[in-house]
């Protein structure tokens, strides 16, 4: 259920410690979301998302979980 | 050669006032037309129930509808003032200069400036036209939605839709009120009926309880041609003779009943500076500036005149011209060959540009322009450097793989033009807040991304968005978000909800999306689509405001280098301590202090402070002005 999708992604956004897990399943939302409504919401907590990134990666050191080439 | 300057004035003064009747004429047959295809669409696409309106959905899906009767039936009409009407009085200044003719032939003419100039003020004048038609196909949806709301009789929102588009002029099927209204409509502009008018208009006011107060849109377009007639050849007239280097000026018009004290002053010459009523432009700025008057307008004296509706006018001169003997000087004054002002539309912070005013050019040509700038840009000493095995590399909490580089990969002409145009403005932004500009585009078309990000100067867009910005297909869900966009702030959200549960349901979200009360993004309260656009960039740029400024003080480089990923910048440190539950303008405002800073900043940027978060100016004053 795509709305369930979307509520977790928000659950992860909104976690206090961020894991590369988290980075993964963040990521694995955005594939299995198709509804266009949904991906537009979704779209914007990934910009939240991506702005805790340096959160893991103070953890792993460097950006080599990162598997999105552009950021 | 002082009556010939009276003359010419008043020539152009007349073809104001005739022009400004033809249009009237023009605006009100177009408004009718409107208010009886609004009515007409409204009584036949609106679900009653025993005479009461009763379904949101279809309250919702009229606005496109309005929209569309608006630009058919409207913006014609302001097309054919900008178009005919400027380009009209474009001619009578041009042969107000060529009949005075002692001055050199250049100037006489107009110039590929002036031709600029005209083509700016035509595009600024369309934009303010259209101004009123994205209002009030807001204005006019929100009345439809709030009369369905309560469930009202269809023949209360026939009234206040008639009345918000026509105004005291609305039809009605009184034939009393009807009488007077088309009485008015006739008669409006003939000042020998002026007292019977002014009567007949006090009747539907007071008799028949019709308001001239408040919005409507005959009230607003009507002011708009008003000013921009009159504007327009006071800015024409003032760079014509700024060219041709008259300094001088003198003020024409006649004196009516509503003529201001200052206008009144300054033509019956109680204010005269000399006899031959000559005054300098610094002489009426200084007489500008120490009076104030009601209706009076902010800006160059010169252009703004009396203010709102005001039917005088300045002339250009040159002392010589008024001798003392009445005769014309035998040796007139050489006249300085000036500078043509050169204007060109670009966009800036000070004029953003439209849609419809960008130009459209290829990616490749783009990005190769781009990558220029962002090579330059990339070299900001602002943006925190370290030394790693010999070697100088950039101090960043975020991935720093795409610094100094430009990739629009497959972007659209249009979108890539979008980022462009807006790439000159966040430079000027860049500048104004004292940040260092953007050191990297790339553009993200994966579906499941963000619709645009930005870490420490790296930008990043998803050109899915921006080439489908309007496309209400594409997003269903932003005719509903663009519909929320009447929010006011001090309106309640207390039941808004934001969060969703963890195990949301479809039943649970269509139940979170009726408690909206703000629309989602910033960008949901502009029309433009590049202003959409515009404002979402603009939130990116608010990131790099809170990312990087400061950064380049010596100590908060110093625990950078320690902190690394874990550093927090300076704004970001103080923007921890803000509390921003539920005062922004948006939804998305709510999701954190960074967001909250982002969307706030988007539209304080773009002069919606009505929408702006007060803790977010106090906020931005304090620690970011500082």
């Amino acid at each position: 259920m795509t709305t369930q999708l979307l509520a977790e992604a928000q659950e992860i956004v909104d976690k206090k410690n961020l894991s590369v897990d988290d980075y993964n399943r963040f990521n694995q939302i955005g594939n299995l979301i198709t509804n266009n409504e949904l991906l537009f919401y979704y779209g914007n907590l990934s910009e939240a998302f991506e702005l805790r990134l340096p959160e893991i990666a103070q953890k792993v050191g460097n950006y080599s979980f990162v598997k999105d080439e552009d950021f | 050669m002082a009556d010939i300057v009276q003359e010419l004035t008043k020539y152009r003064i007349t073809g104001i006032e005739k022009a400004e009747v033809e249009y009237y004429e023009s605006l009100t047959r177009a408004l009718d037309k409107i208010e009886e295809q609004i009515i007409s669409l409204a009584d036949t696409t609106l679900p009653r129930d025993a005479g009461k309106l009763i379904e949101l959905q279809g309250a919702v899906a009229i606005r496109p509808k309005i929209k569309a009767i608006l630009d058919k039936e409207y913006l014609p009409f302001a097309d054919r003032v900008v178009r005919k009407g400027f380009g009209e009085q474009a001619k009578r200044i041009e042969r107000q200069f060529k009949t005075i003719g002692i001055i050199p032939k250049e100037f006489q003419e107009l110039t590929k400036g002036d031709l600029a100039l005209v083509k700016n003020l035509k595009q600024q004048y369309y934009t303010q036209f259209k101004d009123v038609s994205n209002n009030f196909t807001r204005i006019l949806s929100d009345k439809v939605y709030q009369n369905t709301l309560v469930g009202t009789e269809f023949t209360v929102l026939e009234k206040e839709l008639r009345e918000s588009i026509n105004g005291i002029y609305a039809n009605a099927k009184d034939p009393a009120v009807k009488r007077l209204v088309n009485y008015v409509k006739r008669n409006r502009d003939n000042p020998a009926l002026k007292g019977r008018v002014d009567i007949a208009i006090k009747q539907l006011q007071s008799k028949y309880a019709r308001t001239r107060i408040g919005e409507n849109m005959k009230r607003y377009a009507g002011q708009i041609l008003n000013d921009s007639l009159r504007d327009f050849d006071a800015t024409l007239n003032f760079n014509k003779a700024k060219d041709a280097g008259l300094e001088y000026v003198k003020y024409y018009g006649d004196i009516i009943p509503t003529t201001r004290d200052i206008c009144r002053s300054m033509v019956s010459g109680s204010l005269n500076r000399r006899k031959n009523g000559l005054f300098t432009k610094d002489e009426i700025q200084q007489i500008w500036n120490s009076r104030p008057w009601s209706g009076k307008k902010s800006g160059n004296a010169m252009i703004v005149r009396g203010g709102y509706n005001c039917r005088h006018q300045f002339s250009y001169v040159n002392p010589d011209w008024y001798e003392e003997d009445g005769e014309e000087s035998e040796v007139l004054k050489k006249v300085e060959k000036p500078t043509i002002l050169k204007t060109t539309l670009t966009t800036s912070l000070l004029n953003p540009i439209k849609i419809k005013n960008m130009k459209i050019e290829k990616t490749a040509a783009i990005q190769k322009n781009l990558q220029t700038q962002i090579s330059k840009n990339a070299k900001d000493k602002r943006y925190p450097n370290y030394t790693l095995f010999g070697k100088i590399v950039p101090l960043s909490r975020y991935n720093t793989k795409n610094i100094g580089i430009v990739n629009l990969g497959r972007m659209s002409d249009k979108a890539s033009s979008m980022v462009n145009t807006i790439m000159k403005e966040l430079d000027e932004l860049a500048v104004k807040y004292n940040v260092p500009k953007i050191r990297s585009i790339t553009a993200n078309r994966k579906m499941g991304s963000t619709i645009a990000r930005m870490g420490e100067g790296n930008l990043s867009v998803n050109p899915k968005f921006f080439e489908n910005v309007l496309n209400k297909k594409s997003t269903t869900n932003m005719m509903r978000e663009d519909y929320l966009a009447k929010f006011k702030l001090g309106d309640d959200v207390s039941k808004e909800i934001y969060k969703y549960p963890k195990r949301m349901t479809p039943e649970q979200w269509k139940k979170i999306q009726a408690s909206w009360k703000r629309p989602h993004n910033a960008f949901n309260y502009f029309d433009d689509e590049l202003d959409k656009v515009r404002n979402l960039i603009y939130h990116e740029f608010g990131h790099q405001i809170h990312q990087m400024k400061f950064m380049n003080k010596p100590e908060v480089v110093a625990d950078f280098l320690k902190e690394k990923y874990g550093f927090l910048p300076p704004i970001e440190v103080k923007l921890g301590n803000m509390r921003i539950a539920r005062t922004g303008a948006t939804r998305y405002s709510n999701k954190n202090t960074s967001e909250w800073f982002a969307e706030n900043f988007s539209l304080y940027a773009m002069d919606r402070k009505d929408l702006v978060d007060p803790n977010f100016i106090e906020f931005f004053t304090k620690e970011v002005l500082k």
